[in-house]
Order: C-alpha cells, then structure tokens, then sequence
C-alpha cells in the first residue's frame, strides 16, 4: 500500500504543479493560487458540482424509475385506471429526472450504459415494440431492440392510445401479457442501470464523486473536461438538433420536411416540460461553479461580461421554455411563432456554450456534432 | 550432430561482408555488446555444451533498423497475401443486394483450382497465381479447414436468400454487410480467423519452423523467416512507415494504442516494437550463422500470436462498444472480428490459455450477436484481460 500511497502522492502533486501552471497563465485565482496548498487534492468547484448536483441528480433518477418500476408492476398485476394513472405520473417524474442526468455521459454512466443512446432514444421503434409485444424473442437491453426501450418506448407504451385503449392493450388484448412483460422489462432495466449509477457516484457505494473531484485540471481526461464535453454535447446534439431541429425540420445548415412526430414525449405530450427541465439543468449547472470559472477568466462578451451573457442567455431560454406551445407536436404543425423564436434563442446558447465558454474554460471541445453547423 | 552450416563456420571477415551488404541502411546501437548479452548465454550453455557448432562463437554483425536486407525475397508471402484478398473480394460482392455469391467458387479458390485468381504485380514481379504451388486450405490449420469450409457455404446461402439483414434473418443489413441470421458479418468472421489459421499458423509453425530447421541450407532458413516476416504484412521500414499495412500489420498497430486515431502511443501489449525487433534480430542472426539467436527471437513470436489474437478480440469488443450508437450492424461486424480473432486462437498450436477459459469467453458471445447486450460485451472483455492480465490497459487494446 506503500507503493500506492507514494504513487498517489506524486501524481496529485503533478496535479497540483498543472493546476498552479494554469492558474498562473489565466490569472485565475478562484481555485488556486500561489499561495494555496501545493498539492491540490480537490477542485472545489467539483466538489459542489459532484456533491450537490450530479449525485442528487442520479440519487434522484434512482428513486424515480424504482418508484416507476414498482408502478409499472403493481400496474401489469392489477390493470386499472387508478393504476395506469399512477404508472404515467411515475413515468413523467423519471423522465423529468433524466433530463437532469442526460449532461453527465462519462464515468459510470457511460461504463453502465445510462447514456441517451439507451435511454432516450427517440422515436421509438413501433414495430420492434409491436413484434416485442407480440411474442418475438427479445432482449431488451440487446443490440436490436437500442430503438424500442427507454423513456420513449414507455412513451408510446402508456400513452399512444389513450387511456381506455391502453388498459385494454394489458387487460383483454390478446398480447396483454406481452405487453406487461414488455413494460416491466424496459422499467426494470432503466431502474437497474440508474441504480448502479447512483451507487457508482455515492461515497458509500464506488465513490466515483471523489476520482470526480480530484481530477482537477483542463485536460483531456479531466473531470471539468469530461463535463464540458458531455454537457455541450448534450446541449447541441440531444437539445437542439433533435428535441427541436428535426421536429421543425432544421439541421445544421440544411432544412428538412418538418416532422413533429420526431419531438421527445411525442406521446405523452411531454416535450415542452422536457425542455422545461433540461435548460434548467443546464443553469443549475452552470450556476454550479462553471460560473465562477468563467468569470475569473475575465472572458468578455460584446460589452460586457462572458458570464454575464451565459447566465442571461440561459434565463432568457427558460422564458422561451416556457412559452412553448402545449403540446410541442402541435405547435409544430401550425408553425407557431414562439417555437422558431425559441430554436433561435438555442442556437445562440450553444455557441456561447461551444465556443465562448469552453474557451474561457481553457476546455477543448472534441466531440462531433456531425450536422455540419 | 553437425550440420552443414557449422562444419564451416564463417569467419570474422565474413561478417564484415554482411556488414557491408547493409552498410547502407540505418544500424542500431544494438551491437556487439547488447547482441552478446542476448545471445552469449544461448552459446556458451546450449551451443557449447551440445556440441551445436550453428553459432559463432562470438557474433560480430549488427542488427539493422529497417527490414531491407539485401536478399530478402517476400514474393511467397505476397502470394499467399493476394489470394486470401482475391477470396475477400469474391466474399465481398455478397455485401450486395441480390448478389448470389458461388460457394463452389470460393472453396476452388482454397483449393488453387479452377483458374479464379488475377495475377497481381508486385515490385514489377508478376505474381502468377492461378499456377503458384500454393493453396490456401492447404496453408490453414487442418484441424480448421472445415471451418473455413463452412463459411464459405454460409456466405454462398446468406447471399442467395436476397433478405434484408435483421435480427432472426439473413442477409445484406444497411450498412451493406451480409450477415447471419444471428448477426455474424461473413467477410469480417473469415478474415480475422484466417489471420490466425492461416496467417499465424504459416508464420510460427511453417515458415519459422523452416527456419530453425538445421537439415537445410543457410539460405532456405533465410528465405524461410523473410516469408514469416512479410505475412506481417508490413514494409521493410515498419513502423517508421505504415503504408501498405493489412492484416497483422494492421492489428498489431491497433493493439498497441486502442481504438484511439492515428496511433498516438503505444498503450498496450508493444506488439509492433516486439515483432519488429525479433524479426530483425532473427534475420541478422540467420545472415550470419547465428542460429542459437534466431531460435532465440523466433521463440519470441511463436508464442506472442496467442496474445495478438487475444488482444485483438479484445480490441474489437472496444471497437464494438464505440460503435453502439451506430446500431446493431456496425456493432454485428465489430463483434464478428472479434470471435474471429477467437476462433483464431482456437487453432494456435501454441496457446497457453487453458481449455476452461477459452470456453468461458466463447460462451459469453453468446448465439445471437442481434440479442448481446452493452454490458454483456464489457463481461467478454473483462473475462479476457482476466485471463491475460490486462486489466490495466484493456480500455487501451
């Protein structure tokens, strides 16, 4: 243990020297400086992203889909109004839950494969939902049946044909029992993974928090890397381009045939509180200490502060948020001013994030978008 | 016991001779010194006291940086390397929509028989294939001729089905692959598990075999290893230059940095720096008598296919796991390498795993690659860096 201990030793001392490198170069005395410790075992900005965000953010998925799962089989074991009303709240509050964990795609949730690709993968696949239900061979975690699990394939489980027929589809259809089984399979496996991950960042479980926190630094592999990067991709590849460009048939550069089929929650209807959540995440973590960051770096945008431009971005995309024509399909279909008007208010947000930000954060940006914007 | 080559031991000049045939390539430092310190023990306790009189007493010759030895003559291996790209070829036009590819044609190309193969040019020597003595099946493993046969067979009916691919069904996927019905990407299966049925097999059982094999000449052992050394699949100035690499060219760069592009550093088992030097040192050793070295560095890639082909099974599964938001396909054909290279070990002659272990990995892929799951890719390849050892670089294989 020696060995170990010293190895430790001399790499978070190695840390250290990056740490006071950068600080020295970006006169940035938020976490450190030349009068602070040498050996910085922690960054305290990750400390308050890990321990009162993206742990509670996990704890809170894990309770959510177990309360979900518990719903779905009380649900499947005696199908009734009061039941099926009681599985599609459950349903809402988890997928709620998930647009709060969707920026942190590294670390164990990516080892675990609580990622939107298996999660959130929408539109659902109707026929591989169909077939499922119907008897075929499947495996839900499998890699033929990526498009028919998740959030949306519940989406269209609970609410695609209206409440009346949806209990007749667990109650006297003939793949009734399909469909239970179905059901319980995709709310098992997302309460499974979301459990393990909450596990993997807890100090009493893997204690990934604490890796988390001592990853200091701006390089590839750091923790604020891995952040900035899972969360600027959650931003512009999960947010703009598919919860909202391709429903209104803009990507990147290019303009497609609208499809107001493709929003997320196109079901339940839930795409605009999805939104609703998913942006206040994003200000939940940006005001987490990226802020601070971003504001020692003196950044300035136009004539005033880089900061202050993403915080009033941000609140001005809430409003937008809110505004969203109910449901989000619909509104689509009408061409509703609010909603160009809101794409407009994302776009701008994910250069101030993309550019303007990861630069202030010294952080590079590695992923690909691939819509060619 | 001696041979011919000892019953006249090449004097010191001699060397110089040698010497002087590579004078105009790069040298390592790599001489004298470190050449005795690998190979004095070898001389003095098993040259010696056997009476094996194969090597200088006390070898004088450098080993060069770069293959270009003077007489090396890698026709044969680009024989052999040509044919088994014709046949992917031929595999290949199944990748195709409504192209029924002959599975009698493909096993007559195993065969050398029926006049299917194109001359290729190489080094403006024209490569006849048609009537090269080689045959493809005959250089495989025979225990795995079956094998290949029966892919063969696969292939011809995947592709008469005329089937989109899906899961339960055979046939072309989106990504333009013909696949089993249980997901097996034909070409990839066939293509990995040669690289060790054949091309391993022809490199550490035949051709160093050959090598090492004190009832021929000097030069039969030399051409011998300069066979081995090309079915590498790499050029003479590996890997200072990488163009023109396949096949175990190719992989043992992969396994040496993980699935991260261009290679940045080597992060994993330095497959590429172990070959290269074994094979040269070999090759010096054999252009100067020195056989107790050349045994020596050819006992070093015998047994280090065994983890080429392990760390490439597990290299795909990496790829395979990068490849997930891809769909099933992509994820199919990454994981069809994989139980390639795996079935490729199979058959090494060499392998050290035991019976159990390799049996506990074949399980885990399971029956129906449309039906594996993420976290049942990471259970193979967790299950083999246990075996090897590679827990600390298996996200980097």
């Amino acid at each position: 243990m020696k060995h170990q201990h010293l190895f430790t030793t001399v790499i978070a001392g190695l840390l250290g020297t990056g740490a006071l490198l950068l600080s020295c170069s970006k006169s940035d005395n938020s976490t450190s400086g030349p009068g602070d410790p040498p050996a910085t075992t922690s960054d305290t900005v990750l400390v308050n992203l890990g321990t009162n965000i993206i742990l509670p953010s996990y704890q809170r998925l894990a309770t959510s889909t177990a309360t979900l799962d518990a719903a779905a089989t009380a649900f499947t074991a005696g199908a009734s109004s009061a039941t099926l009303s009681t599985v599609q709240a459950a349903f809402k509050d988890a997928y709620k839950a998930w647009a709060a964990c969707s920026e942190f795609e590294f670390g164990p949730a990516a080892d675990r494969f609580l990622s939107t690709h298996f999660t959130n993968s929408f539109p659902t696949d109707t026929a591989i939902i169909k077939s499922n239900v119907g008897g075929a061979s499947y495996s839900i975690d499998g890699l033929a049946n990526f498009a028919a699990q998740g959030f949306p394939a519940l989406d269209y489980l609970l609410f695609a044909y209206g409440n009346d027929n949806t209990l007749a589809r667990f109650t006297t259809n003939g793949n009734a029992a399909g469909a239970k089984q179905y059901l319980t399979a995709i709310t098992a496996s997302i309460k499974t993974k979301a459990a393990a991950v909450a596990d993997a960042w807890s100090p009493s479980g893997g204690n990934y928090l604490d890796k988390f926190v001592k990853a200091t630094g701006v390089d590839a592999g750091s923790s604020l890397s891995l952040l900035a990067n899972s969360y600027v991709q959650d931003f512009d590849v999960n947010l703009q381009n598919y919860k909202m460009g391709i429903p209104i048939g803009i990507y990147g550069p290019n303009t497609l045939p609208k499809s107001p089929t493709k929003v997320e929650g196109y079901y339940s209807g839930l795409s605009d509180a999805l939104l609703l959540a998913q942006v206040q995440a994003f200000q939940a973590i940006y005001q987490g200490g990226l802020d601070d960051k971003v504001a020692a770096s003196k950044a300035q945008y136009g004539a005033g502060s880089l900061n202050d431009a993403i915080n009033s971005q941000l609140s001005n995309l809430i409003t937008k948020m809110q505004g969203l024509p109910e449901p989000l399909s619909t509104g689509i279909q009408n061409n509703a001013a609010t909603i160009s008007s809101a794409f407009t208010e994302i776009r701008k947000m994910t250069v101030l994030l993309k550019v303007d930000m990861s630069s202030a954060l010294g952080i590079k940006i590695s992923f690909q978008d691939d819509d060619g914007d | 016991m001696c041979f011919p080559d000892c019953e006249s031991p090449q004097p010191f000049d001699a060397r110089i001779v040698v010497l002087n045939i590579t004078s105009n390539i790069m040298k390592k430092t790599f001489t004298l010194g470190m050449m005795s310190m690998l190979s004095a023990g070898i001389i003095l306790s098993t040259g010696c006291s056997k009476d094996d009189n194969n090597s200088p007493s006390n070898p004088t010759y450098t080993v060069p940086d770069t293959y270009n030895f003077s007489d090396a003559d890698s026709l044969g291996a680009k024989t052999t390397l040509s044919m088994l790209a014709e046949v992917e070829a031929v595999i290949n036009s199944g990748n195709t929509k409504g192209v029924s590819v002959d599975g009698a044609k493909l096993k007559s190309m195993l065969t050398n028989q029926g006049g299917f193969f194109t001359d290729t040019v190489f080094n403006s020597n024209t490569l006849h294939l048609n009537t090269a003595a080689f045959q493809l099946k005959a250089g495989t493993v025979s225990s795995a001729q079956s094998v290949i046969d029966n892919i063969m067979d696969s292939v011809a009916a995947a592709s008469k089905t005329g089937n989109t691919a899906s899961n339960g069904v055979a046939g072309v996927s989106e990504r333009k692959t013909l696949l089993s019905a249980n997901g097996i990407y034909w070409r990839q299966y066939f293509t990995k598990t040669m690289m060790g049925v054949l091309l391993g097999h022809l490199i550490t059982d035949a051709y160093l075999g050959d090598s090492l094999n004190n009832a021929t000449t000097s030069a039969a052992k030399i051409h011998a290893w300069d066979q081995a050394f090309y079915l590498w699949c790499v050029p003479a100035n590996f890997p200072t230059n990488r163009s023109g690499v396949k096949y175990w060219g190719s992989y043992t760069s992969q396994i040496d940095s993980g699935i991260a592009k261009p290679v940045a550093a080597l992060t994993g088992i330095n497959a590429n720096p172990t070959l290269m030097s074994a094979f040269l040192t070999g090759r010096a050793a054999l252009s100067n008598n020195d056989n107790a070295t050349a045994t020596q560095q050819a006992g070093i890639i015998i047994p280090f296919f065994e983890k080429m082909e392990a760390a490439a099974a597990l290299h795909e599964l990496n790829e395979a796991k990068g490849n997930l938001p891809n769909g099933a396909a992509a994820v199919c054909g990454n994981l069809s390498e994989s139980l390639g290279f795996w079935t490729a070990l199979k058959y090494n002659q060499h392998k050290t795993i035991s019976d159990a272990d390799y049996q506990a990995v074949l399980t885990l892929y399971g029956t129906n690659f449309y039906n594996i799951t993420p976290a049942g890719i990471d259970a193979i390849l967790d299950k083999i860096s246990s075996i090897y050892g590679w827990d600390s670089v298996k996200s980097n294989l």
